[in-house]
């Protein structure tokens, strides 16, 4: 990740992170308030549904009064009127319900139902009360049998004069009780009536199946419940209810519903949260904004740090950083640039001594080379001159001996000028398909058999081909089984292995010699270091040459007593070429 | 039944109501009334069922039976429901009014009126002048009216034995002719009462029914018209012949005494009593037979009894009634009166 | 009157709404040979008199004389006597001919009516009105009113309305308004018990037990002496005292406790009545609440219901005529005559697929000025009081 990646993360999480903590918190208390305020209204709705009720009661027990107390009343008791009659006095009365009953409540004349003349009246009226305790009985609700069901009204009892009959009238609770409640808006008031009727202030409500869980709740608890309803997916549609019972001798009449609409609530808290969104949006911008510039400022020059250390790591000491700034990074790229500097100083140097070195180590293997031809020369030519001054036989034999050995001899120097020279000759590769197994055995072949080394292969599998100079490969590979075969003067085992490594090829040489210690595997590349005791110490630097211009890696693995291990890899391909 | 009473029908439906009770079931009979009839009345129709019903027997076990007097626009009903457990057997016996007919074209109407009632049963009487003969089971009394009251002053006898007594007086001036069952008698009784009989006659001996020359069905009475010949006979229906006798109908609603009518609005009428079996009072309707069919004419005469006997007069007939209250027998004079 | 009738065609096919007024209205038009008198008993009409052989196989009545018909022309059948040979013996033939499918009809060319009577029809637009104008050849003697104008399909109210501004002179009550009407200064006139109230099942889904549960449950006494103010005759039967006598051997008696044994674990039933009637309406709604009270759910329709209240119609003073006719109403299939009125009766009523409830008197309320109705050949108006007639 890049510092510009960080830096931006960095400051958008600091950014969004402080800004939904503050939303969040504005968010929290608004809805408390809120709360308040609901808590407040309903307790105010619940309070004005109560003095309604009373209100109503008052009103309805007047009403029934007057039932009582008229003519009707008397006519209906002495059966001289119809068994309807009652019809009449309700329709006067603005009353729903109206029974004329005897004081066992059997039902004299009906007005709702008229034909339950003789039928006891089960609105849970409790018989045998005195007629003055009945004048002084409230109103309260009941649950009203109806030839179509039942409805929940207000009833109130009144006896009639002479105690021979009690007035039992009612009103239905219906939707101008909930008119009359004076609401705040976003509330409503609901009322649900046993057995199954839901109505608010404009009548019967439809599709309010969501309510039914809070209802049910309250009829099982006959407690006060709350409820959340969400109308629809919106949230602005729900609404918080709550239920309220109500509850007649131990049974439920109905439920008040007093329901708040969240709206208002759920809008504020959306604003809310989408200021804090664009604040925060717009902060992290800014932040983004900042970081651009930030990283023009810091990461960039980084980066061009960055890449002159990689293009010198990758050889280029050269590189320089061009950082215009003066503030610690501009520092830091100066002493970038001071550093290649002296880095290419450096180099040239060390190539400068490595080269005198070279030169120098060149020099002392060509005199070390050199040396050992010449000295036999000198000793021939030395005895040549001796045996001349001598006698003239023993002066041709010697001078047989004599030029032999010096033929011989200047043979090795010829030897070893060509070697020189074909070392400072050595050609470009010329790529084309080898068989790397093939070669192998090859090359291997002509160096088996020969006791006491033994020769072990061990081949990768199949063809391998790839793109190399086939000649220089067997002679670098010449080489390396010679110097095994050098290092084990008293027999071993020659192990010549290949084997497949990721986009190339490993040929490894082994030996059970005496072995190379650190010092000298590092030395052992370097031209004309040998740790033979004959040689030139080109056979190596071949190797490695021939290895280099196929763009692969000679190593060795070394212990001492425990042999070594020449491993080259090769590439498969060379350019375009496999 | 047409013109039984209700005691009849009573005994009648207990009589098939027994069909329902074991011998040894002794039945415990509740009375309801739905009629008009009073209590006195209902009480004799409970009582004439329960003397029938009454059983001997060891009257262990009881049943139940509730009889119940009804009434329908066609007369009384009793209904006797028998109740065994939860089992319960019905029995109903309808007591008919009279069937009517329809209202008699407004005029002619038959008029009674009462000439002699005496305990013996009469079979005739004759009036002439101031003087009444009276055919009787004991023979022919005569009576002379003396300042408004009918004194006897001659007796003949003439017995008879038969039962349903029946005979006939025909005076003809000074001489008069009895007709007794299997009898005929002529006599005087001026200047002195002589009489003489002989066998035979119209009255069938030791019967009730009528002989007449030409061969004809056993019969009651008999009663001819302009084209037709009435027979009251055994079946207790009124049989219609043709002039030449041959049969050409027959109707129920007739009486076994009817009597075919002379002069005025009567001619080849027939006055006709009702059917009547026992002891409810009968009446007289004059009927016109037309096609060989009756059609009343008249609203009917009532009577307190049984018509025991009915002859044709000179001026309408003569119709003899049992009175069931008194047990006397009266004799009417029946007119018909025409109208306007 | 309440009833619409298409026609007053004797052969026509009627509903048993409309059967009952057919009944009353078709003798005052067409005759018969024979008619019922107050008694039930055959009297003649257009035959005089008859006479059968001793088989009773063979009837030859009498035509009567001098009648004509309402076209003017004489009714004179061939002979003057119309035979009636059957092969079987028909000693209810005169209950037979007393019927109104018996009546002398002569079907015009144009289609219309003739009879005998004395009406004859003037107009007749088909369930909505009729005008049967006075017969003045009949041969009982013209009647008295020149002619009955009659409304029909109206609604109780509507009559009472009409007689009270004087649209008409009979209106059809309910009889327990005939004492409030009387105060008003209507003239009352009441026919005995001339419809039955009762609960009819309209197919064979129901159990028995079930109807005999539902027979149990109702009290028709209170119904009676309430709803109906003891104006009716409470009853099991479907003929009515006044013509069987022994209505009351039915048992109407209710017993709720058996009601609610038998009714047990019974499906509810779908009960319809007609809700615009001012009868059937109450006691509809009483029903359901005796049913309920026996376990018994009845749930109301206007459409097709399990069971029915309905009024059934006596259409004659025939007891057998009467029930034959209540039999061909309700579907059902009665004994043959020689099995008694009283077996016939019990076979209809077994199995409760039909509850008689309680019989019924036909009432009608008139002006003062309205003499000797529903006799619609005496009626007469009495010129004291008469209203001039536009």
């Amino acid at each position: 990740m890049t510092f510009r990646t960080k830096l931006l993360l960095l400051t958008s999480l600091t950014v969004a992170g402080a800004v939904a903590l503050v939303t969040g918190a504005v968010v929290v208390s608004t809805r408390r308030a809120f709360e308040h305020i609901d808590v407040a209204r309903r307790e105010a709705l619940l309070d004005q549904f109560r003095r309604e009720l009373d209100a109503r009661g008052e009103e309805l027990s007047r009403r029934v009064e007057q039932v009582a107390s008229s003519s009707a009343v008397e006519q209906i008791t002495s059966g001289v009127a119809e068994y309807d009659r009652a019809q009449a006095e309700a329709q006067a009365q603005s009353l729903d319900f109206l029974d004329v009953v005897e004081p066992d409540l059997t039902i004299i004349s009906s007005a709702h139902w008229p034909v339950r003349f003789g039928y006891k009246n089960d609105w849970n009226i409790s018989p045998g009360i005195s007629p003055q305790d009945w004048r002084a009985t409230k109103s309260f609700l009941a649950r009203i049998p109806l030839p179509e069901g039942t409805a929940v009204a207000l009833v109130c009892a009144r006896p009639a004069p002479g105690g021979k009959a009690l007035v039992i009238g009612g009103r239905k609770l219906n939707p101008e009780l909930l008119k009359s409640l004076g609401i705040a808006p976003g509330m409503r008031a609901l009322l649900w009536l046993a057995p199954d009727d839901l109505i608010d202030a404009q009548g019967p409500v439809e599709n309010a199946a969501k309510l039914e869980p809070l209802i049910a709740q309250v009829k099982a608890s006959g407690r006060e419940s709350t409820a959340t309803v969400q109308w629809r997916a919106q949230r602005s549609s729900a609404e918080a209810f709550l239920g309220l019972p109500l509850s007649e001798r131990g049974q439920l009449m109905g439920v008040l519903l007093a329901g708040t609409s969240l709206r208002e609530e759920t809008d504020l808290e959306n604003a809310i949260v989408w200021i804090g969104i664009m604040v925060g949006g717009s902060g992290i911008a800014i932040g983004v904004l900042l970081g651009w510039w930030t990283t023009l400022r810091v990461t960039h020059p980084v980066e061009q740090l960055a890449a002159g250390a990689r293009a010198v790591a990758a050889g280029d000491w050269s590189t320089r950083v061009e950082v215009s700034s003066h503030d610690e990074i501009g520092e830091l790229a100066d002493s970038f640039n001071q550093m290649t500097r002296q880095l290419v100083e450096q180099r040239d140097r060390a190539i400068q001594a490595e080269r005198v070195a070279a030169w120098r180590e060149l020099a002392r293997r060509l005199a070390h080379e050199l040396k050992n031809p010449l000295f036999p020369l000198q000793i021939t030519i030395e005895n040549l001159q001796r045996a001349r001054e001598r006698s003239a036989s023993e002066f041709d034999e010697v001078f047989r001996e004599g030029t032999t050995t010096l033929l011989a001899e200047l043979s090795n120097l010829k030897t070893i000028v060509a070697r020189f020279s074909d070392f400072a000759r050595m050609p470009a590769p010329q790529f084309e398909r080898v068989d790397v197994n093939e070669l192998v055995r090859g090359v291997t072949k002509l160096y088996e058999g020969r006791p006491p080394i033994s020769l072990r292969l061990e081949l990768a599998e199949g063809e391998f081909w790839i793109a190399a100079d086939s000649d220089q490969l067997r002679r670098a590979l010449g080489n390396l089984l010679l110097n095994a075969m050098d290092a084990m003067p008293d027999g071993g085992t020659l192990h010549v292995a290949t084997e497949s490594i990721k986009d190339g090829v490993r040929i490894s040489v082994a030996d059970t010699g005496r072995g190379l210690t650190p010092e000298e595997c590092e030395r052992l590349f370097t031209p004309y270091y040998t740790t033979k005791h004959h040689g030139t110490g080109l056979g190596l630097a071949i190797v490695q040459s021939v290895v280099t211009d196929h763009h692969g890696k000679v190593s060795v693995v070394s212990e001492p007593g425990s042999g070594s291990r020449f491993m080259i890899e090769l590439p498969l391909k060379q350019g375009d070429l496999i | 039944m047409v013109g039984e009473t209700l005691e009849d029908g009573a005994r009648a439906l207990a009589r098939s109501t027994t069909i329902h009770l074991a011998p040894p079931e002794r039945p415990h009979v509740t009375m309801h009334n739905l009629t008009p009839l009073s209590n006195t009345e209902a009480a004799r129709v409970q009582s004439a069922f329960e003397r029938v019903l009454r059983r001997n027997g060891r009257n262990e076990d009881v049943v139940e039976v509730t009889l119940t007097i009804s009434d329908n626009i066609k007369g009384y009903l009793l209904v006797a429901e028998i109740f065994h457990g939860n089992e319960r057997a019905v029995e109903m016996r309808s007591v008919l009014s009279e069937p009517s007919i329809a209202p008699a074209p407004v005029g002619i109407t038959v008029t009674k009126k009462l000439l002699w009632e005496q305990s013996a049963p009469i079979l005739d009487l004759a009036l002439v002048a101031d003087f009444m003969f009276v055919l009787d089971t004991s023979g022919v009394s005569r009576y002379e009216r003396r300042k408004d009251k009918w004194d006897r002053v001659g007796v003949l006898p003439a017995a008879s034995f038969v039962r349903d007594p029946r005979g006939r007086l025909n005076l003809e001036g000074d001489s008069f002719t009895i007709q007794l069952p299997g009898t005929t008698c002529h006599g005087t009784w001026n200047p002195s009462v002589s009489l003489a009989c002989d066998n035979g006659g119209m009255l069938t001996a030791a019967r009730n029914t009528l002989e007449s020359e030409e061969p004809l069905p056993t019969h009651f009475s008999i009663a001819r018209t302009k084209d037709s010949l009435l027979l009251a006979e055994m079946d207790g229906r009124t049989h219609v012949y043709d002039a030449v006798g041959k049969p050409v109908a027959a109707f129920e609603g007739w009486g076994s005494d009817f009597a075919a009518l002379a002069g005025g609005c009567a001619a080849n009428r027939i006055l006709a009593s009702s059917t009547s079996y026992g002891e409810s009072g009968d009446s007289l309707v004059l009927y016109d037979v037309a096609n060989n069919a009756p059609v009343r004419l008249t609203d009917p005469a009532e009577f307190a009894g049984p018509v025991t006997a009915l002859w044709p007069s000179r001026d309408g007939a003569l119709a003899v009634v049992r009175n069931i209250s008194t047990g006397r027998y009266e004799a009417y004079s029946i007119a018909v009166d025409c109208g306007r | 009157m309440r009833a619409s009738l298409k026609t007053l065609d004797p052969f026509a096919d009627s509903d048993p709404q409309a059967l009952g007024a057919r009944a009353w209205l078709l003798p005052a038009v067409f005759e018969t040979l024979v008619r019922f008198d107050e008694h039930g008993d055959p009297q003649p009409c257009l035959a005089t008199s008859w006479i059968h052989d001793a088989a009773r196989k063979r009837w030859v009545f009498t035509a009567r004389e001098n009648v004509l018909l309402h076209n003017g022309t004489p009714w004179s059948p061939k002979g003057g006597v119309i035979e009636v040979p059957d092969d079987r013996p028909l000693p209810d033939i005169l209950r037979e001919l007393a019927r109104p499918s018996h009546a002398i009809v002569v079907h015009a060319e144009d289609g219309s009516l003739i009879g005998t009577g004395p009406f004859r029809i003037e107009r007749w637009d088909g369930e909505k009105s009729a005008r049967l104008a006075a017969h003045g050849g009949y041969w009982a003697g013209r009647p008295f009113v020149d002619a009955i104008e009659i409304k029909m399909g109206r609604a109780l109210r509507d009559q009472e309305l009409d007689l009270e501004s004087g649209k008409t002179d009979v209106a059809e009550i309910l009889v327990r308004d005939a004492r409030r009407l009387r105060q008003k200064g209507a003239g009352i006139s009441a026919t005995p018990s001339m419809e039955t109230l009762a609960l009819v099942f309209e197919n064979s889904r129901s159990p028995d037990v079930l109807r005999e549960a539902l027979a149990l449950s109702i009290d028709r006494a209170t119904i009676n002496n309430v709803l109906l103010q003891k104006q009716g005759e409470p009853s099991a039967a479907l003929l009515p005292r006044w013509l069987s006598g022994y209505s009351f051997v039915f048992a109407a008696a209710r017993n709720v406790a058996r009601a609610k044994q038998l009714a047990a674990t019974s499906p509810p039933l779908v009960f319809a009545y007609d809700r615009q009637d001012p009868i059937l309406r109450p006691v509809g709604e009483r029903i359901a609440v005796n049913a309920s009270e026996a376990g018994i759910i009845l749930r109301a329709s206007t459409g097709p219901a399990d069971v029915r209240l309905i009024s059934l119609p006596i259409t004659s003073r025939d007891a057998w005529i009467a029930l034959e006719d209540l039999a061909a109403m309700l579907k059902l299939s009665l004994p043959p005559a020689t099995s008694g009125l009283f077996e016939a009766e019990s076979a209809l009523l077994n199995g409760y697929r039909v509850i008689p409830l309680v019989h019924l008197p036909q009432a009608w309320a008139t002006t003062g000025a309205v003499r000797d109705w529903p006799r619609l050949a005496d009626v007469w108006l009495d010129s004291l009081d008469a209203k001039a007639k536009p």
